[in-house]
């Protein structure tokens, strides 16, 4: 019995993976980013920006329909592209338009349940045999998914998107609030622009 | 990185006819009129993805010898549509298989031991998304063929690996038509 606890690596090798996952799931301040993009963009060609909508449209969703979230997105977006050394168009027209979409949606995550099965026995000691049950857990709970949209302002066609996903956290306190978007925009807009090989 | 790790990324495709077209007739295409269809998820509604998905029906098209044409002379029309659910899947793993032995120095007894093994089950979320392509009568405007295609949806951070995705869901959603002859008799 205790060769076979060793003989099989991968089994434990599977262990690790799913705790990692596990640990991936509960891990609240992790954002998952991606980007898409059009591999023909020169992306040199961009430099001035300006915001596509003036006023952010409605969705419907008041979560996200929120003027105090909205100025903040906008600010960190802002800052970000600033920092990256592009420039708001101030009396020329832009090269590129910003746009920016969220959604909240519902997900759900488990935490495994667990069923174990134990024996014991010594010789003269008499002998022992368990099953234990685990409680399982299933949660759901609210995911943020910010898309940042880079549009070409002379022929209108989109040419780069990064998205961003979070887990929400309920917070009080607005700075939070702040430092949480300002995280996650900073690493939607860190993929920009797309490294020549992928 | 936790998409990826179902792996499986199997396509699964069906279709649906009028068992009474005469695919033949069907030889150029153009795109219906109007703007690109949106679908249920603003990750989906994109021009990149638009942009995407009509060339590769284009080219996929093309290779099956029908040829795009200016609307108003195409035999038949091609649309499609987008659709993202969420799906659930569940399973088992065992996490670990152990026992422990020793020699009692006290009583004198050699080997006793304990073992167990543990079973854990896990209940993951996904995105499936559905792929529709439909082709409708330009004169009649009925829909004559409808091919589906259904996969989990990877995100990735490199687009030539998402067009390949687009790309391998079209052609085997197109690779359905036109419907072998056995399947028209029944």
């Amino acid at each position: 019995m205790f060769k076979i606890a060793w003989e099989e690596p991968m089994r434990f090798a599977k262990l690790f993976l799913y705790l990692s996952i596990a640990m991936g799931l509960s891990g609240c301040a992790s954002v998952r980013v991606s980007q898409d993009y059009d591999v023909a963009s020169d992306f040199s060609r961009y430099q001035n920006f300006e915001w596509a909508f003036e006023v952010q449209p409605q969705t419907g969703d008041v979560r996200v329909d929120n003027p105090l979230l909205d100025a903040r997105i906008r600010k960190a977006v802002e800052q970000a592209l600033v920092n990256k050394g592009f420039r708001r168009a101030d009396k020329e027209p832009p090269d590129f338009t910003v746009a920016y979409q969220m959604v909240v949606q519902s997900k759900i995550e488990s935490s495994p349940v667990s069923i174990g099965v134990g024996t014991g026995f010594g010789i003269g000691s008499g002998s022992y045999g368990g099953i234990g049950v685990g409680s399982s857990n299933v949660d759901s709970y609210d995911e943020g998914l910010l898309i940042i949209d880079f549009t070409d302002a002379k022929n209108g066609d989109l040419f780069w998107r990064g998205t961003g996903s979070k887990r929400l956290t309920r917070q009080s306190d607005p700075l939070k609030t702040t430092e949480e978007v300002y995280t996650v925009v900073d690493k939607i807009l860190a993929q920009y622009p797309p490294s020549a090989k992928n | 990185m936790i998409f990826s790790i179902g792996g499986c990324s199997a396509i699964r495709v069906s279709q649906d006819f009028d068992v009474t077209t005469d695919f033949t007739r069907y030889q150029t295409f153009a795109w219906a009129p109007g703007p690109p269809p949106r679908s249920n998820d603003i990750l989906m509604d994109s021009q990149l993805m638009d942009r995407r998905v009509r060339r590769a029906v284009e080219e996929n098209l093309s290779t099956k010898g029908l040829s795009q044409t200016p609307g108003e002379q195409a035999d038949f029309y091609v649309t499609y549509h987008i659709v993202v659910r969420p799906r659930f899947e569940a399973e088992s793993f065992s996490t670990g298989f152990g026992g422990y032995g020793y020699r009692n120095p006290y009583w004198g007894y050699p080997y006793p031991f304990w073992g167990g093994i543990d079973y854990s089950t896990y209940i993951r979320q996904y995105d499936e998304g559905t792929l529709i392509i439909d082709f409708t009568d330009a004169r009649s405007n009925q829909l004559f063929w409808r091919g589906i295609g259904s996969r989990r949806i990877t995100q990735h951070s490199n687009p030539e690996k998402t067009t390949a995705a687009v790309n391998q869901t079209v052609a085997e959603i197109l690779a359905q038509y036109p419907p072998a002859a056995e399947l028209k008799k029944q």
